[in-house]
């Protein structure tokens, strides 16, 4: 028990250390000083803007700069489209896989471009390696890069910045960003067995008998496996994603995805405290995140270790619950990836969720409910900020003042932006559709019926609507009903609350600060967190407190009580 | 201003007549049509309730 | 010890001025009898849809008592009752009930706010009505006219006993006006041409002699009473700026709740056909009876901010009424919120930080003479000086033990004059003058005295300590130096203090010298001060801290005030000020005290501290709501053992839920019309203090009341 413990808390223990030497790197990035790539990349770059006509010194508004996203993600949703359309025709296939069904290609492509790679198809036999790295593995830096680029840009505008450009960023994201680490990081996984290749299948005798031949996946597995979780994009080259030996064959590569995972969203708010020259409101954001963070491992890891009391009965010793997990891993890894992949929305597995103990299915559904525990490539680092506006603004008239955040006003603008991306959007996407599919008959594809049904729907959706992308598994998706009614929680979940970010990021880079008194509230005391974390639970969780009563608790109980 | 409402009302009642049919068929026989009916109509009244919310969000200085 | 002595008083809680002076007699007595009849009266009328509909958050709790009244009348509308019907109707039409009290107890706090702003309003219209007017014609006939046709430059005649009839400048006589409608003040004010501030009249009040020509300068209507009718009444009342965003939230809040319960039943339905299956329909159908649309109703408005959104806008009311009972007319919501945001307060030394006048402090004798002598000769200087300064001098001296006597001998005051700037007695032949240090200079030399080296030296002294020198004479001798202070008002400092700490700079304008100011500023603990300074350095120190981010509130009377009352973000005018000054200003002060203007800082600050207090305790109360209810009505899916409160069933749980959900709201009426104690902390103090009485009380609350309602309750 304790080896497991003190794997979790030396994976955590290496994540703080990098945040402020990656924090700082990524600031120094976007504030335009030299990083060591400058000589390389800087010609490159410039002659990149000039042929496409990006005039990379022109600053965007809010709106400018969300048309901007808008545009290139529907260009970018487009091409992919065509391209798994015509997979049959285009090169690079040699298993002969021809074109998906419509809605699957578009749900596809939309969980792609919202970079949230939801699966509904196991991807060896549904996409052909040109879709997989020309298509896939393309969005999987543009959607991470437009993640961060958002991101910067909010904290720019929040901080009183104009907001940037946002070609110039989404530039930067992948040229300084994502695509060193991932060199690097793939070259790394390789060493520790992970494939890189091109050729088809390999057809290989069994062991047990020579005579039958298996044919074993493989391919360019390496350098998608590396983005797949530096951009939080989560879909795996294979169906059964980070489980699959060829993926993460290791304890090793599982630690480097593990903390490739983390590192943007952790290192993103250290990059905040920089950029508002406030490293204090910084580390204690990143506190109160680290300790929800650290809670919700405890309470998943002790369900797994403790084991299914039912199975305990019949073995007449408490074993860990192994279902769907896979042995090298165990209960710790297993636990700690998938309290990290739902936190930080990145939504590769290495286990199946849908054999978690309820302890997990309740934590795993509540990181994607709130979205801020470390939150998705950017954006949640940006939500995490919206969220203290909304406390700013519900307890900071107990100072008797107009609320302020850094300095500047919230007024009804700020609160219509804040409190509609945050409070309002999730519901929506999640619960309407949730309701809609229990309720419509034949729709809802539930292989488990009772609590745990509940649970897989509502998992998908808020997995669409987080941008999470994992699935609880077990439920048959692969049909019309949720290829079209998740990619709405896709969309929604994804555009409406960037936009809403941009804006607000706007308004408040026009206001005029206002100097910091005595009568000022500070936001960067340890009460003032804690007051967030109290806004954060009462207004992101309580909204789901319904669904998770009768879901993952009534199915908790159900376990313990033998009931049904 | 009142005739604007009423016929609100009027064209709900209306576009219930299309959805009350669905209700009953959708929940099979769990309900009877006059429930379905008014199923059908609190399923609209709650619609616009929430377009009602939707307003007061973003003009909030007439409330 | 000190310091710790210090913060003990500090954190006192300021009596609000509004109270202290509650019992003062001051804007006509609003009648408050029956106040609370038409209150109740005002509530049921207030269920007018119309009406209704411009509060979102007790709308939604209407609209859902429609449909729990239908469904007590028919409780098979939405779907067959799986439990015993009776029992299902008598629970609907529980809710109902309670439902209904909820928006009547909302209504009821809007109306008793409301209600004290008319009370008022009608006493003041009643001062207000139709006087006939003596309008002078331009051939100087006059012509009596009825005062609601007077227009804006008309000329009226106003004879002593008669109501001034609209508001106007004096031109031309001198009288005393009774203003004690508006102000409260008994004491007749005088009234006469071209000096800047006591040359307005305004309508309503009574000239008790002589008689008067006033040009009108407000069109029927549009008079001060009339504003301040239209104000106190809420007629004109639009929301302020945090209402509004505050508004936003309420309503985001509940269309998020309106969706949790809007898919309720569908989940929980799917979970009932699922019990069907393997617990038997037993199960199921108390599932669904759990959630039945009355239940799912009960739920959305217990979850729904019920609290903040009856009491919104009766805080926001009540506010106002504050300002206006402190004897203070705001022309906006919005300026009194305003108050609450002020960053730096601009201050007149003269009247705001010292007493209008200097009183003797000290004699200082030169040239080789003692002090009884020398306050014998001051007063003698000073018998006839009427002023203050005179007056303050004479107590001096006699307590010093100075006598004079005329014994029987003619004499004679010389008055002050800006040429001599001195003044004395003439007494036989002794001439005694005081006056400024060269002017008595001057005078001594011109009758063959010499002035003393010493005299320099005290004239020195007295200026480093911030006074003002005077120099005494008899005849061609110099006998000393009086010492004239500046009196800093008594509980300024400690007022200051408090202001620094809660985040307020204060900036202190004088035409003094510099050395003089810096005295006064240090004794008067403000933070900072502009000497020598003229109408402009009012207006530009407004501009810099505004152009800083800063609010700035400011007192001002004359009509050069005027522009830097209306660049302030808060502008009090004095109500003895000007017409120019009261329109610049977005609040006038009716007993002209510019002291009050820390006092508003503080009501503004209590308004918004109300409304965040109680936004936070109707936010935090939910969690208690919900474990009530939750594990109550969903207990048939096995999570009974979350009924952490152990309430007696689901029945129980929803009716004590909303029983505690509506009277929370007359139970903090009282808090929401008073308002939240303020006290002088900076602001992270306020906010711990603040999060543990509303935000902590808020979570623990409702658990406590909950219960206690479960088990007073017959319901089983």
């Amino acid at each position: 028990m304790l080896q497991g413990w003190i794997q979790i808390a030396l994976t955590l223990l290496i994540v703080v250390a990098i945040t402020p030497f990656f924090g700082r790197y990524m600031a120094r990035v976007f504030v335009g000083q030299r990083t060591i790539f400058d000589s390389v990349l800087n010609p490159l770059e410039r002659t990149f803007f000039l042929l496409s006509g990006v005039r990379a010194r022109e600053e965007m508004t809010g709106w400018q700069y969300a048309r901007a996203v808008l545009y290139s993600n529907l260009a970018m949703l487009v091409f992919i489209y065509l391209i798994f359309m015509f997979q049959g025709v285009l090169p690079f296939n040699p298993t002969g896989l021809s074109a998906p069904s419509w809605d699957l290609a578009l749900h596809t492509a939309i969980s792609f471009v919202t970079n949230t790679n939801q699966q509904h198809y196991s991807g060896e036999t549904t996409y052909s390696y040109f879709s997989q790295f020309a298509a896939l593995g393309f969005m999987m830096f543009t959607s991470a890069a437009t993640g961060i680029a958002v991101a910067i840009a909010f904290i720019r505008g929040l901080t009183g910045k104009p907001l940037g450009n946002f070609y110039v960023d989404l530039t930067q994201a992948i040229t300084r960003i994502l695509l060193p680490i991932s060199i690097v990081g793939a070259m790394i996984l390789m060493a520790a067995g992970v494939p890189e290749t091109l050729a088809g299948p390999a057809i290989v005798p069994t062991l047990e008998n020579p005579g039958i031949s298996q044919a074993i996946a493989r391919g360019p597995v390496a350098h998608y496996e590396i983005i797949k979780e530096l951009g939080e994009n989560g879909g795996g080259f294979f169906g059964i994603n980070s489980a699959h030996p060829f993926e993460n064959p290791n304890g090793f590569t599982n630690l480097v995805e593990i903390v490739a995972l983390l590192s943007v969203p952790t290192s993103l708010i250290y990059t905040f405290g920089l950029f508002a020259n406030n490293r204090k409101q910084a580390w204690l954001i990143y506190s109160m995140v680290m300790i929800i963070f650290v809670g919700f491992i405890v309470i998943t890891a002790i369900g797994e270790y403790d084991g299914n009391p039912a199975v305990n009965t019949l073995l007449g010793n408490q074993q860990p619950n192994l279902e769907g997990k896979e042995v090298r891993f165990g209960w710790a890894q297993s636990a700690l990836f998938a309290v990290s992949t739902t936190a930080t929305m990145c939504g590769a597995v290495n286990a199946l969720h849908d054999s978690f103990m309820p302890n997990g299915g309740f934590v795993t559904l509540s990181n994607m409910f709130l979205q801020i525990v470390w939150g998705g490539q950017g954006t949640g680092t940006a939500y995490l900020f919206a969220y203290l506006i909304l406390a700013v603004f519900v307890t900071g008239l107990m100072v008797g003042r107009t609320p302020e955040f850094l300095g500047r006003k919230i007024e009804k603008r700020e609160v219509v932006l804040a409190s509609f991306l945050i409070l309002l959007v999730h519901p929506i996407a999640i619960l309407i559709p949730t309701a809609l599919t229990l309720t419509i008959p034949g729709v809802s594809g539930i292989t488990n019926p009772g609590f745990h049904g509940l649970s897989q729907v509502v998992y998908e959706y808020a997995s669409a609507a987080a941008n999470n992308g994992s699935g609880f598994e077990g439920l048959d998706d692969g049909t019309l009903w949720w290829n079209l009614s998740a990619s709405f929680s896709l969309l929604a979940g994804r555009y409406i609350p960037i936009v809403a970010l941009l804006l607000l990021a706007d308004s408040m880079s026009r206001k005029q600060p206002v100097p910091a008194t005595a009568g000022t509230l500070r936001t960067d005391t340890g009460l003032f967190t804690g007051v967030t974390a109290g806004v954060i639970l009462i207004l992101g969780a309580l909204t789901f407190f319904p669904v998770l009563a009768l879901g993952p608790v009534a199915e908790a109980f159900q376990i313990v009580k033998g009931i049904g | 201003m009142n005739r604007k409402h009423s016929l609100y009302l009027f064209l709900g009642i209306c576009f219930n007549l299309i959805l009350a049919p669905i209700v009953y068929a959708a929940s099979g026989h769990e309900f009877s049509r006059s429930q379905a009916w008014s199923l059908g109509l609190l399923g609209l009244g709650t619609v616009a309730l929430s377009v009602y919310l939707f307003f007061v969000m973003f003009v909030p200085e007439k409330f | 010890m000190k310091t710790r002595n210090e913060s003990s008083t500090s954190s006192r809680p300021i009596r609000l001025p509004g109270r202290r002076r509650g019992d003062r007699s001051h804007t006509p007595k609003a009648d408050r009898k029956g106040l609370y009849q038409r209150a109740i009266r005002e509530s049921f009328v207030k269920l007018t849809p119309r009406i209704a509909v411009r509060n979102p958050v007790m709308f939604v709790v209407w609209l859902g008592t429609i449909v729990t009244l239908l469904v007590t009348i028919n409780p098979n509308l939405f779907g067959s009752v799986q439990a015993d019907i009776g029992q299902q109707r008598l629970l609907n039409g529980i809710i109902t009930l309670i439902l209904f009290f909820t928006i009547l107890f909302a209504n009821f706090a809007e109306a008793v706010a409301e209600g004290r702003g008319k009370a008022q309003a009608d006493a003041l219209r009643s001062t207000r009505s139709d006087t006939v007017a003596r309008k002078l014609s331009p051939d100087g006939s006059v012509q009596d006219i009825s005062s609601t046709k007077l227009r804006r430059g008309d000329q009226v005649k106003v004879i002593a006993g008669d109501m001034v009839p609209a508001d106007g400048d004096v031109i031309q006589g001198i009288g005393s006006v009774d203003e004690s409608a508006i102000t409260g003040e008994s004491a007749p004010v005088l009234k006469q041409p071209g000096t800047d501030i006591a040359s307005s009249v305004t309508g309503g009040t009574r000239l008790l002699s002589d008689e008067l020509i006033v040009r009108i300068t407000s069109d029927p209507g549009q008079g001060f009473i009339d504003r301040m009718i239209s104000l106190v009444e809420g007629a004109e009342r639009s929301k302020t700026p945090n209402e509004i965003a505050l508004t936003v939230l309420l309503a985001v809040l509940t269309q998020v709740f309106l969706i949790v319960v809007a898919t309720t039943p569908s989940v929980s339905g799917y979970i009932a056909g699922f019990l069907d299956g393997v617990a038997g329909a037993t199960t199921g159908n108390n599932l669904r009876t759990g959630t039945s649309i009355a239940i799912l109703i009960a739920l959305l408005v217990a979850l729904i901010p019920t609290t903040i959104g009856g009491l919104l806008s009766a805080i926001g009311i009540a506010g106002m009424d504050r300002v206006a009972q402190f004897n203070v007319i705001a022309t906006s919501g919005r300026a009194v919120e305003a108050c609450g945001d002020v960053n730096t307060l601009v201050l007149d030394k003269t009247g705001t930080i010292t007493l209008g006048n200097r009183l003797a402090d000290e004699f200082i004798p030169v040239n080789g003479h003692s002090v009884p002598e020398v306050a014998d000769i001051c007063l003698a200087a000073s018998v006839f000086d009427e002023t203050p300064e005179g007056r303050s001098i004479v107590q001096l001296a006699q307590k010093l033990g100075a006598k004079f006597d005329l014994d029987g001998q003619p004499a004679e005051g010389i008055e002050f004059s800006a040429r001599t700037r001195m003044s004395g007695t003439d007494l036989d032949s002794k001439e005694y003058r005081k006056g400024a240090v060269d002017a008595i200079k001057g005078f001594v030399r011109s009758r063959g005295g010499q002035v003393p080296t010493t005299l320099d030296e005290a004239y020195e002294r007295v200026s480093r300590l911030g006074g003002t020198p005077l120099a005494v004479c008899q005849g061609n001798e110099i006998y000393g130096v009086i010492y004239l202070k500046d009196i800093v008002k008594t509980g300024l400092r400690e007022r200051f203090d408090q202001l620094r700490r809660m985040g307020v700079k204060t900036i202190m304008l004088t035409g003094d010298n510099r050395i003089t100011a810096s005295v006064i500023a240090q004794e008067a603990g403000v933070d900072d001060f502009i000497a020598e300074a003229t109408p402009e350095d009012k207006i530009n120190v407004i501009r810099s801290e505004q152009a800083q981010g800063k609010l700035v509130a400011m007192t001002g009377d004359g009509t050069n005030d005027a522009p830097a009352l209306a660049q302030a973000n808060v502008g009090v005018a004095m109500n003895s000020g000007t017409q120019a000054a009261k329109e610049a200003a977005n609040m006038v002060d009716l007993d002209s005290d510019p002291t009050k203007l820390i006092d508003l800082v503080t009501i503004g600050k209590q308004l918004l501290i109300t409304r965040g207090a109680l936004t936070t305790f109707s936010v935090a109360n939910d969690i208690a709501k919900y474990f009530a209810i939750i594990p109550t009505i969903f207990a048939a899916a096995g999570i009974g053992a979350l009924n952490i409160m152990g309430l007696k069933s689901a029945q129980s749980a929803i009716v004590s839920a909303l029983i505690y959900n509506a009277l929370i709201i007359p139970v903090l009426i009282p808090l929401a019309l008073r308002g939240v104690q303020f006290r002088p902390l900076t602001a992270d103090q306020l906010l711990q203090r603040n999060m543990l009485i509303y935000g902590l009380g808020g979570i623990i609350a409702p658990f406590i009341a909950i219960k206690a309602i479960d088990l007073i309750l017959p319901l089983s």
